[in-house]
């Protein structure tokens, strides 16, 4: 994984885009709409496990709307935590979206649900999933350093 | 119900309300259907909602709160962990190279532990002491453990630490040691 800080705001700022896109799936419910939202997040999501959460098209959103009208950030953030929750984050929808397309659509707003909360939590209160399940992960072997 | 009202009324009369009944019955029902849909995820989403409200402010406010130590095994051995206890009060941090709340943790602890004899802040990376993580019980990083010269625990804090809560987490620290943190207020 390559090194790097970026501005802790923008993965906040793309977790509040994508809270609210995670609620629209689950307002759409079984449904094929929901499902076709819910791949489109999957996406997103694949693009944020690949180039890293200032890489989505949320962090596009960011940089050019968002960090024009801020101040510079009080401190920079390492790169790979928010790129560990995009990865959660694609694990999570593409359970959903297989489960889905294979007509079990109930899994549709499930799996957008659990997304949402770890969207919304990151984006209002700055949970950082990637942070607090990187001690857990290394203890148990999963991860190396 | 319905046969009990429609039963009063004259056939005729009845016929059409029957026909209405059954009209109203059918669209109405049709309609009632998308909308007890859409409200049982609208239900769903305000559940949905609420609960990661709630998760979030229990989180929030576990962060950098001062607990109880852990039953710590006896006999730790700091010194050969590499870890260097100060004379009266050690903040043992433990840290992992990608976490941001250890860093401004870490600066707290640090300008805390400058102006003040005796006490000590060690910051150790996670990855570097996995053994001691798992004999001490850290789950997550930042973990500080406040410990006394003698090399036991008296409080533990994880999350985020501010200035206030570290110099709680000092008070815990008994005699002389406490009231030296009460003196640098």
């Amino acid at each position: 994984m390559s090194t790097g800080m970026i501005d802790p705001r923008g993965p906040r700022v793309g977790a509040s885009i994508t809270s609210v896109l995670l609620a629209v799936v689950v307002l759409l419910g079984q449904s094929t709409a929901g499902l076709v939202l819910l791949t489109f997040m999957m996406l997103s999501f694949l693009l944020g496990t690949l180039r890293g959460a200032e890489g989505t098209w949320q962090g596009w959103v960011f940089k050019t709307f968002v960090r024009p009208r801020l101040g510079p950030p009080a401190e920079m953030e390492d790169r790979r935590p928010p790129r560990f929750a995009q990865g959660i984050g694609l694990l999570v929808t593409a359970v959903g979206v297989v489960l889905g397309a294979f007509g079990i659509l109930s899994a549709v707003p499930i799996a957008a649900g659990v997304a949402f909360v770890a969207a919304a939590l990151n984006a209002v209160f700055g949970l950082c999933l990637g942070c607090e399940l990187y001690l857990l992960l290394r203890r148990s072997g999963l991860v190396r350093a | 119900m319905r046969s009990s009202v429609t039963g009063r009324f004259t056939p005729g009369v009845t016929g059409v309300m029957s026909v209405l009944i059954a009209d109203t019955g059918l669209s109405g029902g049709a309609t009632q259907g998308i909308v007890s849909r859409m409200l049982g995820q609208v239900i769903a989403l305000v559940v949905l909602v609420l609960g990661t409200a709630a998760l979030g402010v229990w989180w929030s406010a576990r962060q950098g709160a001062v607990r109880a130590p852990r039953e710590t095994p006896a006999g730790i051995d700091w010194a050969s962990a590499g870890i260097a206890l100060a004379e009266r009060v050690t903040f043992v941090q433990f840290s992992a190279e990608v976490c941001a709340a250890c860093r401004s943790t870490s600066r707290v602890l640090g300008g805390l532990t400058g102006g003040a004899a005796g006490v000590g802040h060690r910051e150790v990376l996670v990855d570097d002491h996995l053994d001691l993580v798992r004999s001490l019980g850290v789950l997550r990083t930042p973990t500080v453990l406040v410990v006394d010269g003698g090399g036991r625990e008296v409080a533990r804090m994880s999350g985020v630490v501010s200035d206030s809560q570290a110099r709680q987490a000092l008070n815990r620290v008994p005699a002389a040691t406490g009231a030296e943190g009460e003196a640098q207020r």
